[in-house]
């Protein structure tokens, strides 16, 4: 390369040894060097020689004068910088005489504080300029002497000669200047955020040692700490009166305000570096210590705000409390109360109807049906209410708690509690679904029916005792069913599939099943016909067969037919067709018995009284009974008749008679005499005179048409019934358990059983324990001998 | 200042790269070849593992793979992650090696410092090689290039411009729109952009070099590439390094040539006249010159202005003074008169410094070499600094030591301790003592002058304790034993007298066993002379 540099050119002549030898006299140097240095200060730099003061300096340093130069120039900075405490901030040191008026004050701390930014500005200029006319002192000298440099020793300076001026304490008045500002614009005032700014960025630009260790800053060591402090009493008064005289409303919108207000200061007045620490003092001061007692302020807490749907201002309140404790506990705490107090209210509503209803005791049917369709009205709006709470909950906990889980939790907790103190809550759920699922879906959409049922489903996870209510709930749908009340399978399915969703298959396999029967039904009745139809018998073509086949383990029978067994017997024509059915279903699945339940079926007959024809729908009883009267020969019928030719049940034969004898707008029979109850020695016959105004009517039976609340006696039964199943549940669960595990303490079993169905039910251990006698007792456990707290498992 | 470079790493997630990678991977260096040769886009690439082609073949030990990437033009620099990855991750020995031998940071460094600078003028960042999208104007641009599809206009220099393409020279020289800062360019933006990245050696992403790029749009009007074809042994290239070199060195040449034929020749004015832009000759203000270097005259009481370009001055003093003029005494800042800065050294000095800024070459005869050092450490140039070390230390002439030269050894060490440079110069300075101690300690004038040289390495501990020594005193007896150990190799490091008399007695041959007989008696006698010597001046020995 050096090649195709081309020619040579360059003579280098006789060099200039000059440097090394030529002499130089210290001040002579300094002399020049002081002089440019003062005008410097003066603001007079704009005819100096950069390049010759910069060489002086220089070859100052090359003749060992570097320490010299060094001293000599931080003196002049020195002498420069006491000069102008003297001068320009003595004389503008504020006022701080407890007679001047605030705007006095205001005004002499604004005076100060300009004098202080531009003396301050002053220095770092003429700084600037000095450090760089003497930077062959700082890169050659201070780095091989290990001095701090020009730049360094000329903020200590300023620190040591301003600040802590021996005879004027600046840095103190200068932060006391700068407190009562702040102080100031707490207090609602305006202040010039904008100066105070330079000259916190003057602390921030200082540093306690030389070596300039970011955690020295004046800032920190001398100012921050008075600011905090004087925060800290101003926020401990500030929370004080904020008590004294607010709202709740009133005092978190103050302390929200407040929060803003420090970090804007922070950014726009003091330092960043103090933003965490304010916002600590402010937190501590207004929430920590206080917003407990502000949430259970009793017109405007927390209580109110919930009733009152105040969403903005439990939104601020959650985002204070949050700031504290993530987990916002006091919220939670108090919200639970609140929750829990309000459904007790509803449930109190319940209470209250069952007090006056109960002294009733031994109540006529009559009256008890009433009380019955009260309270069932009374368990729908249980159940409504009951979800209004809920909705008015959850806006609540997705406006203002976005939508915490911890919250949401407790909201869970507080459902659960008072649904569950509630015992009929199982049963009230069940009747609510079954209402809506009848009649309340009719207009609405796919997605509002979803909505209502979602709902239910919500409740029902709060329910502790499940078992109760699969139990009501399978008899509610069974009803649903036989009698064709549910508007839509796809419905009904949808619900089960929700509560499969819930708590798994074992809960809605039976239910499952009576859907498969009623499908299997359909198929069997069409088969039946067409097999009536290819043997082409003679058969009374006016009756028309429709059968439902139900599988007695899948259908809560008792429940439905009560104590009684239903037989009767059947008008001939009706028996031919019952014997043909029983004939064509045994043929085709060998083995099954058939049992017939006549008080669950209806009948739709075709009825001529002297105005016209009518058709009307019965119950299969009532069929029963009014084919008696078909015979033109039979005039009237004793009750005793009657219930001799049909042998109907006592109290279906007196139901049923009510409804076609008694009931005003269906009496198709006449009774005599004229009353409403049914006495053995009553005669009925035909009402040939009988009209209605519609063509097709349904004469309903006077009870059990509709699901009802239980009545006292029901419901004991279904207790029962519930306890004998949940014991079969902890034997069985007792007995997989031992089995498994062969031996186990008496604790851990009960532990065990516990967890194992706590899913369906809350096992009681005093039960727990008696099926553990029995199961000794009946030899499937025993006492392990050395210690009879211990249960072994017999094979 | 080295070494700041680095290699952009491009995340390439597609499935072409999966192929290549998977043949480097089952070591097919068919399919490598063939992905290869439809395209080089993936030679510098990365995978999601962050693996490079070679990092992979590396690791995997193909080494004829690897031979083949490397060939192609594959980038391994250890200054990088991956190029450090694929050294350090190699199977064997013979990989590692063949990697070295193309380490790129190696071949490159002394170059890139220059390179560095040249680029970091456009892209305003100071070692990123990778330019995104389009490129922020530097405030020091005064040419924007037009192109003919872009409004704006391209941030350039002038002086850059002129150095690196005769056809914008021309234009330039002649162009009417100049005085606006306007230079229309008949190409699009992108293609103005490849060509103003060719001139600031801007290294590309991909292998497909910029150069590349102009040579195949037929840009060469604008700007000539070198030609790649340059190396010494054409046989096994090493494309990406020796593209790079190239590139370099023609940048040298291109502003040697600005240098020589434009900005060498001072403007001569006569001490009492001022200084004016408009005084400067058309074709050197056509450069747009920001800064005017004033130094005195050495023959006569003229003043001589060399005008230069702020851009590429690397002293920090001038930098310092630029920005002191600017700020405090807003000189400079009216118009487009450029700020004066004079500087206090010798006509030929300013010329080597300002020959040095623009294209990186040093050329000075010994002479010089002192004076070099010293102006360079007032005006706080380090890199030339060291340069001048280099210069200095690389003369062995007996003139040193009487000072023919224009200055002496003593000089060199006082010069040494002065400008902080002695950890490279007292070395030098003490081996040449060493070597030449007889001179030294019987020539009267010169015994003189080491005395003083001893007396003043000794005042330079400040506080003397007994057990100090003397720096320089001890570095000439290092070296003084090494000159006599020399003569036998297999001599011990320490050498102690009696030893060296026992190995004497039973040296094999006469006539050897005379040499260093009389080697050891020479040697005996400088060190005790230097005792002597140290003795009267005062010292411990």
């Amino acid at each position: 390369m050096a090649s195709k540099i081309g020619s040579n050119r360059i003579k280098i002549r006789a060099p200039r040894r000059g440097l090394a030898n030529e002499n130089m006299r210290f001040d002579d140097a300094w002399a020049l060097l002081s002089e440019a240095l003062q005008q410097i200060y003066e603001r007079d730099a704009s005819n100096l020689s950069f390049e010759e003061l910069y060489r002086t300096a220089y070859k100052m340093v090359l003749k060992k004068h570097g320490d010299p130069l060094y001293n000599s120039v931080n003196d002049l900075v020195r002498t420069r910088l006491q000069r102008v405490t003297t001068t320009q901030l003595k004389p503008a040191r504020p006022n701080f005489a407890p007679t001047s008026s605030a705007l006095e004050r205001r005004e002499s701390g604004n005076r100060f504080l300009a004098v202080v930014k531009q003396s301050w500005e002053d220095h770092q200029l003429c700084l600037g300029m000095i450090t760089d006319i003497l930077m062959y002192l700082d890169r050659v000298f201070c780095n091989d002497n290990k001095k701090p440099s020009i730049q360094v020793t000329g903020m200590a300076l300023f620190r040591d000669n301003v600040l802590r001026n021996r005879d004027y304490d600046i840095g103190a008045d200068l932060n006391r200047v700068i407190l009562e500002q702040i102080r100031m614009e707490r207090d609602g005032d305006v202040i010039d955020r904008a100066r105070i700014r330079s000259c916190v960025y003057m602390l921030e630009g200082l540093y306690e040692t030389l070596d300039e260790r970011e955690d020295q800053k004046l800032y920190l060591t001398k100012f921050e700490a008075e600011f905090l402090t004087a925060s800290t009493d101003f926020y401990a008064d500030e929370a004080r009166k904020l008590l004294e005289v607010c709202d709740a409303a009133t005092y978190i919108e103050r302390t929200n305000d407040r929060l803003n207000e420090e970090w804007e200061r922070t950014q726009s007045t003091i330092s960043t570096l103090t933003e965490p620490k304010i916002r600590a003092i402010v937190e501590k001061h207004l929430i920590t210590d206080n917003i407990r007692e502000v949430m259970q302020l009793e017109a405007s807490g927390l209580n109110f705000m919930v009733d009152n749907d105040r969403y903005e201002q439990l939104k601020v309140l959650y985002n204070l409390v949050r700031r504290v404790d993530n987990s916002v506990i006091e919220i939670r705490r108090m919200l639970k109360d609140r929750m829990v107090h309000l459904g007790r209210e509803i449930n109190k509503g319940v209470y209250g109807f069952r007090k006056q209803a109960a002294p009733g005791g031994g109540q006529s049917g009559e009256a008890e049906d009433k009380t019955v369709n009260a309270e069932t009205a009374l368990a729908l709006r249980w159940v409504e209410d009951v979800l209004a709470l809920k909705d008015k909950i959850d806006k609540i906990w997705e406006w203002s708690f976005s939508s915490d889980q911890g919250i949401q939790q407790t909201v869970s907790k507080s459902f659960a509690e008072f649904i569950n103190e509630n015992k009929r809550s199982p049963e009230y759920i069940s009747l609510f679904v079954d209402e809506n699922i009848k009649k309340g879906l009719k207009g609405k959409t796919e997605a509002e029916v979803d909505t209502v049922l979602d709902k239910a489903i919500v409740l029902f996870r709060y329910i502790q005792d499940k078992d109760i209510f699969e139990r009501y709930y399978k008899k509610h749908l069974s009803k649903r069913l036989i009698l064709g009340r549910s508007i839509s399978n796809d419905v009904e399915r949808a619900m089960i599939g929700k509560f499969k969703v819930e708590v798994g298959f074992s809960f809605t396999s039976k239910m499952e099943g009576m859907f498969k029967d009623m499908n299997v039904s359909q198929d069997l009745t069409t088969e039946y016909k067409k097999h009536l139809a290819n043997l082409h018998l003679d058969n009374d073509p006016t009756i028309d067969l429709d059968i439902k086949v139900l599988t007695s383990t899948f259908w809560p029978w008792s429940s439905m037919s009560g104590e009684t067994t239903h037989t009767c017997i059947y008008p001939p024509e009706l028996e031919k067709i019952r014997s043909s059915f029983q004939q064509f279903y045994l043929r085709r699945h060998n083995g099954r018995q058939l049992t017939w339940q006549p008080q669950m079926g209806t009948a739709d007959i075709r009825a001529t009284f002297k105005s016209r024809k009518y058709e009307i729908n019965v119950a299969t009883y009532a069929m029963v009974i009014l084919l008696q009267f078909n015979n033109p020969a039979v005039e009237s019928l004793s009750y005793t008749d009657i219930k001799t030719l049909t042998s109907i049940p006592e109290t279906e034969l007196v139901r049923h008679l009510q409804s076609l004898a008694v009931a005003p707008r269906s009496r198709v029979l006449v009774k005599s005499p004229m009353s409403r109850d049914v006495k053995p020695t009553d005669k009925f016959s035909f009402n040939a005179a009988f009209q209605s105004k519609q063509l097709k009517f349904k004469i309903g039976t006077v009870k059990g048409a509709g699901n009802k609340v239980e009545t006292d006696k029901e419901r004991k039964e279904t207790e029962e019934k519930v306890d004998e199943s949940r014991a079969h549940l902890i034997e069985a669960a007792i007995v997989r358990t031992m089995k498994a595990r062969k031996s186990l303490k008496h604790a851990d079993l009960m532990l065990q059983i516990t967890e194992q169905l706590s899913k369906r039910f809350m096992p009681d251990p005093s039960m727990i324990k008696k099926r553990i006698e029995s199961l000794i007792e009946r030899e499937y456990l025993e006492r392990e001998t050395a210690d009879p707290n211990t249960y072994v498992y017999l094979a | 200042m080295a070494g700041l470079q680095t290699l952009p790493a491009i995340a390439i997630h597609n499935q072409s790269l999966d192929i290549l990678m998977d043949a480097i991977r089952r070591g097919d260096i068919n399919a490598v070849q063939e992905h290869l040769g439809s395209s080089k886009h993936h030679l510098n690439a990365v995978d999601k593992f962050d693996y490079s082609p070679i990092g992979l073949a590396s690791l995997c030990g193909h080494y004829d793979i690897l031979e083949l990437l490397l060939s192609l033009g594959a980038r391994c620099d250890r200054e990088t992650f991956q190029g450090e990855r694929a050294v350090y991750s190699a199977l064997n020995d013979r990989i590692r090696n063949l990697l070295l031998k193309y380490d790129y940071s190696v071949s490159i460094d002394n170059k890139q410092p220059y390179a560095t600078l040249l680029s970091s003028l456009l892209t305003g960042e100071v070692g990123c090689a990778s330019l995104v999208g389009i490129i922020r104007p530097r405030p020091d641009g005064d040419t924007l290039l037009c192109p003919r599809d872009e409004r704006n206009g391209l941030a350039a220099h002038a002086f850059v411009l002129a150095a690196r393409s005769s056809y914008l020279r021309d234009l330039m020289e002649t162009s009417e729109s100049l005085h606006i800062g306007r230079l229309p360019i008949p190409v699009d933006a992108g293609s103005a952009l490849a060509i103003l990245k060719c001139m600031y050696l801007i290294e590309s992403d991909d292998a497909m070099g910029c150069d590349d790029a102009v040579d195949a749009s037929g840009l060469s009007v604008y700007f000539s590439p070198p030609s790649p074809c340059k190396s010494d042994d054409p046989g096994i290239g090493k494309p990406g390094i020796n593209k790079r070199a190239a590139a370099v060195e023609a940048a040298q040449e291109d502003f040697l040539r600005l240098w020589n034929g434009y900005l060498s020749v001072p403007l001569r004015l006569p001490r009492d006249e001022e200084f004016s832009i408009s005084k400067l000759p058309p074709r050197v203000r056509f450069l747009q010159p920001d800064i005017i270097f004033r130094v005195e005259s050495p023959l006569d009481d003229d003043v001589l202005f060399y005008a230069a370009h702020r851009a590429m001055v690397q002293s920090d003093f001038i930098r310092t003074a630029i920005r002191f003029k600017q700020e405090f005494q807003s000189f400079g800042t009216g118009g487009c008169e450029p700020t004066i800065v004079s500087i206090d050294v010798s006509s030929d000095i300013m010329e080597v410094i300002l020959r040095w800024f623009y294209t990186d070459i040093l050329e000075i005869p010994s002479e010089g070499a002192l004076d070099l050092l010293q102006a360079s450490d007032m005006l706080l140039i380090e890199r030339l600094k060291s340069r001048a070390c280099l210069l200095v230390t690389t003369q062995d002439r007996d003139d040193l030591l009487t000072g023919e030269l224009g200055y002496s050894i003593f000089d060199i060490a006082r010069t040494g301790w002065l400008t902080g440079m002695f950890p490279k110069l007292d070395p030098f300075c003490a081996k040449f003592l060493a070597s030449r101690l007889e001179r030294c300690l019987e020539e009267g004038a010169i015994r003189l002058q080491f005395e003083d040289l001893i007396r003043e390495s000794a005042s330079r501990i400040q506080k003397r304790e007994e057990t100090d020594t003397i720096e320089l005193v001890d570095d000439i007896r290092y070296y003084l034993s090494e000159r006599f150990r020399m003569r036998f190799e297999a001599l011990p490091t320490h050498m102690f007298s009696d030893e060296l008399q026992d190995i004497i007695e039973h040296a094999p041959h006469e006539p050897a066993r005379e040499v260093l007989k009389t080697d050891n008696d020479e040697y005996m006698r400088l060190t005790t002379a230097l005792d002597e010597l140290l003795v009267k001046l005062g010292f411990d020995v």
